[in-house]
């Protein structure tokens, strides 16, 4: 009975989840000719040939810096901007508008307005390092800014989401112990720390994850706006994942990648979760 | 800077995203550079009725047919490409009731070809499918097409009427794989203001001459840099084309399969120490992969005065300088390095006829196919959309002479293609993933050059082992 | 010393008047209960004095000084919420001890106060569970733990046992009313529960529409009940009021309701003529009716027996009334009675006995009390 009862969510996983899953394990065992039609089965080995490319350790390094370098500074804006505009103040329902305006741009706008912002030559901010006689930065054309670049295009691709998840777990702090802490004699520094944080602490879990999650899987920004150069600096994995698997011709190479992808993040998720939950109230 | 300028530019970052689509032009309509008298090539294929080939391509079965046979057709045209498409096929479903063409848009070339090889693993298969230049090896390692020489043997079609190198681009082991369709090929933009300040007053022809203009530029403190580069793996290529050079072995991977890329040769060389010094000299800039045109920005804001770049983006440039009066654009062919002994490559893509279909499919696939190649029809793509036209009748065509004559820059690129000689450096290269020799390889060689100021000698080193290995691993894998 | 004055204090919210200027003052060491129907203003009140909102016009004083610049934990006081406030991820000790964390009292001293708090209320057993292992009452009496622990020299209780159950209610009103003895401090406490009102504060304020009804001892608020608000607010069940036609008749004066006739006194009589009417409303409460014979004649439509005493619901006979103004029109009385009382039959004809030393007038008009 609860097997029947089951029936239709594992036909569904199956077909679109498991079976792909599995299949894509399958597929790492064989190095497949261009179009996928002849296989060899070479077995781990193809694992360990991923795990040892320094090609592949290389993007695995640039998404973990890429991670550190959106993750924290994401949360922290979105936070800080939602603890803003949780204030009673006049107009603020204009300032929700516009922080949380990013979740209704597509990746491919944000890249464009970038690009727009970041051109070397009529950028606007290098057109103020001008006004100020600088020499223009090629924010995506150099290897040291270009990572940078992209994960400032992330945070605040990523801002309006963030701040929207975080508002609500702001919402749904009572606001009488915002009040009770005030008549405690609570500064508005405690109030943050003793109240906002442990108790929006759930919300930033769940932001810190999916962020971390997603800043893994970033593709958009990496195709439009760097190709995951210059010099590999923005060959983020999932990007390089998808450069093998389509514009190498190597399908059972990226399957490997990917499987091993996977669980890299499950590794990672599972940590995080272990390793932050203690220090999250659920209330 | 006003924001309807930052609009146009973005829109003109957004077509130079587009991959390829080009226009020519010089003087009048007349049949310059005409390729009749370079011998040697053979490179484009005669119809043998005779050959085992033509059954596979019964073109015949068609007028048997009771009623009009449906194709589909993938393609990658957006925009006013898309518009201009749709138009051709259009016209056709409608002057003949033997063929009904369904277009179908995949997305970008790369994505088209990835849809199509995902086809071919179990899925839907088009009849026909636009296919981008550098996929020629891949569309033949695929064995999954029916050689286009077939139908060319079976109809005994001539290609007397067709720019030469359009057909040989596509020709491998003297078999036409693909048929030439939408054709692009780069040229030298310049703003002749500033050439013309610095006292050049001739658009350069070779990079001696481009060298000579941007040193002009730096030194009477016009701009910070006389040309901007971008990161291209195909430009390179191009110069390979006019030496009349082959860019890899095997007959540039015509006669046989491809091993190993010529960059340790002379032209390449000397191609690698002039980029090399152009930028450590202070006389280009690298402004990346050019997808964000922001070599043509540096162009339009005065930060340059010279850049190459696809004939695709003629008419967007021209667009966007309205916004620029102190810029004046020029374009001019392609410069050389030397005395051009080949000429400019065939960039675009190409039509494939697929295997997994009926003869009567086949047969029909032929007929559109070569309607859309007649000059009428060329001439009126040449004209909604800047692409070259391949037939030399066409440029007498009103709809191009007209456009010529108004605007004789979108001749250059047409003018260079017939202009030089035809021989297998000119042909181009075939490459098994060309695509990947190309950003893994190349660019990154430049990279290094401009941005970690690696010597030319060592940068070229490193990409003719990088490439090496990517054409080995391909050819190995293919088994 | 730290007594609360408003002076012609409003508030508004946008449109809506919270509070109507408001004058009253709570004396040092004075248990005031603010009480009124639900969106009378009370909570307003009471954020008023905590510096929660800014008042919108009038002045506030504590302690003699104007507070409107005064920051909340600035205003030395303490604020019990309806909901309590506890912090959910803080343990008992941990709530307990935050104003004196805030305030950066030493931990060993904070411990020692949270402690002798806890004792006082019965808490020493619970310090380290979470609010959500508390029962209503235990979070309650945290609460005020955490408000005394501070020993502030004013307290706000903002209906802090509206969510109790009835035993705990009783407990916790008496506790509280011990505290305020012990600690000596002004309390402000909120309610809309009358009984509340009457059994615990040394004043009451009754608020109605962000007005102030009447202030006043309990006895003052219900014996002499300032209008027909208040008349009709405080006590339960609340005052019987008719309207009723003066008559004069050879100088003695009644007051007419259809068939029954009630003999003023001279009191009473001449608040009548002083204020001119020849119309009143009748007020008498429950308690000082009685059945028997008398100069009301009523129909008995209900009787609800409560067990101890008994309500008997009557009809007063043949009354015109005016369907203008509606809790006066009612011609219904309602008759307390002792459980030992014989009890009336449903549909029978009695009469009446009001207790004519305790009748209240009022103005036909303004509801305002005329009787002495
Ligand atoms: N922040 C606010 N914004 C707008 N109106 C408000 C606000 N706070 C209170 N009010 C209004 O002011 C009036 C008085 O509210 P208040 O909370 O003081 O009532 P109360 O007497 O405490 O009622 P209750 O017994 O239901 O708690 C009500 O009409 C209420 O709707
Ligand atoms: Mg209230």
């Amino acid at each position: 009975m609860a097997l029947m009862l089951l029936l239709p969510s594992l036909v569904v996983f199956g077909l679109f989840v498991y079976y792909p899953f599995g299949r894509t394990i399958w597929l790492g065992l064989f190095r497949t000719s261009p179009f996928g039609n002849r296989t060899t089965y070479v077995g781990f080995e193809q694992y360990a040939d991923v795990l040892a490319s320094s090609d592949f350790h290389h993007s695995l390094w640039v998404t973990l810096v890429f991670t550190v370098m959106t993750v924290p500074v994401g949360l922290a804006l979105g936070l800080g901007l939602a603890v803003l505009a949780h204030q009673r103040l006049s107009g603020v329902g204009i300032y929700r508008t516009i922080f949380s305006s990013t979740v209704a741009t597509s990746v491919a706008v944000a890249s464009l307005m970038f690009i727009a912002l970041l051109s070397p030559s009529v950028g606007l901010i290098n057109q103020i390092i001008k006004g100020f006689d600088g020499d223009p930065i090629y924010f995506l054309q150099r290897p040291g800014w270009a990572l940078i670049a992209v994960a400032a295009v992330t945070v605040w691709q990523n801002l309006g989401v963030t701040f929207i998840v975080i508002s609500a777990g702001l919402q749904s702090v009572p606001d009488d112990l915002y009040e009770s802490a005030r008549l405690d004699g609570a500064s508005a520094w405690m109030r943050f720390v003793d109240i906002t944080l442990p108790l929006v602490s759930p919300t930033l879990l769940f932001g810190f994850v999916v962020l971390t999650i997603t800043s893994f899987q970033t593709f958009g920004q990496i195709d439009l706006l760097t190709g995951g150069g210059p010099l590999d600096a923005t060959n983020l994995i999932v990007f390089s994942i998808y450069t093998e698997a389509f514009r190498n011709f190597n399908p059972g190479v990226a399957a490997a990648q990917a499987v091993v992808l996977f669980l890299i993040v499950l590794a990672l998720t599972v940590v995080q979760l272990k390793l932050v939950e203690r220090r999250v109230f659920y209330g | 800077m006003p924001r309807s300028i930052l609009i146009r530019l973005l829109a003109l970052v957004a077509t130079s995203a587009l991959v390829a689509s080009a226009c020519g032009g010089d003087d009048g309509p007349d049949e310059s550079g005409d390729p009749a008298g370079t011998a040697e090539v053979g490179d484009v294929p005669e119809a043998d009725p005779e050959s085992d080939l033509a059954a596979g391509c019964p073109v015949d079965v068609l007028d048997d047919a009771d009623a009009p046979v449906p194709i589909t057709m993938w393609h990658s045209m957006t925009v006013e490409l898309n518009d201009a498409l749709v138009a051709l096929v259009n016209r056709y479903n409608s002057e003949q009731d033997q063929v009904d063409v369904e277009l179908q848009f995949q997305g970008g070339y790369t994505e088209s070809l990835d849809k199509y090889l995902t086809a071919l693993r179990g899925g839907t298969r088009p009849t026909i499918v636009q296919l981008e230049e550098t996929a020629l090896q891949i569309g033949i390692d695929s064995e999954s097409f029916v050689p286009m020489q077939a139908c060319v043997d079976a109809s005994g079609y001539s290609f007397d009427d067709h720019i030469d190198r359009t057909v040989a681009a596509y020709t491998v082991d003297g078999r036409l794989h693909a048929m030439p369709f939408n054709t692009s090929n780069p040229i030298l933009y310049a703003n002749m203001n500033m050439l013309r300040a610095a006292g050049v007053e001739e658009l350069p022809t070779t990079v001696a001459e481009v060298r000579e203009a941007a040193q002009a530029v730096v030194d009477s403190g016009l701009a910070p840099a006389g040309v901007t580069f971008t990161t291209s793996g195909w430009i390179l290529e191009q110069w390979y084309g006019l030496a009349g050079e082959p860019f890899v072995d095997g007959d540039n991977g015509r006669g046989e399969r491809a091993t190993e890329v010529l960059l340790d040769t002379d032209l390449g060389h000397e191609i690698f120490e002039w980029l090399g010094t152009m930028v450590s000299d202070g006389l280009a800039t690298n402004v990346g992969n050019g997808e964000n045109a922001e070599h043509l920005i540096a162009l339009a804001t005065g930060q340059a005065a010279m850049t190459l770049h696809t004939s695709a983006a003629l008419r967007s440039v021209k667009i966007a300088a309205v916004d620029f009066p102190d810029v004046e654009v020029a374009v001019g062919p392609m410069p050389s390095f030397g005395d051009i002994e080949g000429g400019t490559l065939v960039g675009g893509a190409a039509l494939w006829i697929d295997g997994d279909t009926s003869d009567e499919e086949r047969a029909a696939s032929w007929d559109f196919i070569a309607w859309l190649n007649e000059p009428e029809q060329q001439a009126e793509w040449h004209a909604a959309t800047g692409y070259i036209p391949i037939r030399r009748s066409a440029i007498v065509l009103p709809e191009v002479a007209d456009l010529w004559a108004a605007e004789p820059e979108f001749r250059v690129a047409y003018d260079q293609l017939v202009a030089g000689e035809e021989n297998i450096g000119s042909a181009g290269p075939v490459i098994g993933n060309h695509a990947q020799v190309r950003l893994d390889a190349i660019v990154p060689a430049f990279e290094r050059m401009w941005i970690q100021g690696q010597a030319p000698d060592e940068a070229l080193a490193e990409a003719k082992a990088d490439a090496d290995q990517i054409i080995a691993d391909y050819t190995d894998r293919l088994g | 010393m730290p007594g609360v004055s408003f002076v012609e204090a409003t508030k508004k919210f946008d449109d809506v008047v919270a509070l109507d200027r408001l004058t009253l003052d709570v004396d040092d060491g004075e248990f005031l209960v603010l009480v009124g129907p639900s969106g009378c203003g009370k909570s307003t009140a009471l954020r008023l004095i905590a510096g929660l909102e800014e008042i919108t016009s009038g002045t506030l004083t504590i302690g003699g000084d104007d507070v409107t610049e005064v920051e909340p934990q600035d205003r030395d006081l303490a604020m019990v919420f309806q909901s309590y406030a506890l912090y959910p991820h803080k343990s008992v000790r941990q709530n307990i001890e935050f104003p004196l964390k805030s305030r950066k009292v030493p931990a060993d001293e904070r411990s020692a106060r949270a402690d002798q708090a806890a004792a006082l209320l019965g808490l020493s057993e619970l310090m380290d569970r979470r609010p959500a292992q508390l029962s209503g009452g235990q979070r309650q009496r945290v609460a005020l733990a955490r408000a005394i622990v501070r020993e502030p020299q004013v307290f706000l209780m903002d209906e802090p046992l509206s969510n109790l159950d009835a035993k705990t209610r009783v407990q916790t009103r008496a506790e509280l009313s011990d505290l305020h003895a012990t600690l000596g401090a002004t309390i402000i406490y909120v309610t809309h529960d009358q009984v509340e009102a009457m059994t615990m504060g040394t004043r009451i304020a009754v608020l109605n529409d962000g007005r102030l009804q009447q202030v006043g001892t309990p006895d003052e608020v219900y014996d002499r009940p300032a209008n027909l608000f208040v008349a009709g607010f405080i006590g339960s069940p609340p005052m019987n009021t008719v309207h009723a036609a003066v008559e004069r008749d050879d100088g003695s004066v009644t007051a007419r309701v259809g068939r029954s006739s009630v003999p003023l006194d001279g009191a009473l009589a001449a608040s009548v003529a002083a204020a001119s009417v020849d119309h009143v409303v009748l007020g008498v409460r429950p308690e000082h009716l009685t059945i028997g014979q008398g100069p009301m004649v009523a129909t008995v439509r209900n009787v609800e027996s409560l067990g101890h005493e008994r309500h008997v619901v009557c009809e007063l006979a043949g009354g015109p009334h005016d369907p203008d103004s509606s809790p006066v029109a009612a011609p219904l009385l309602i008759v307390r009675q002792s459980a030992d009382d014989a009890s009336p039959s449903v549909g029978s004809t009695v009469e009446l006995v009001p207790r004519l030393d305790q009748l209240h007038l009022f103005h036909p008009d303004t509801g305002e009390r005329i009787s002495p």
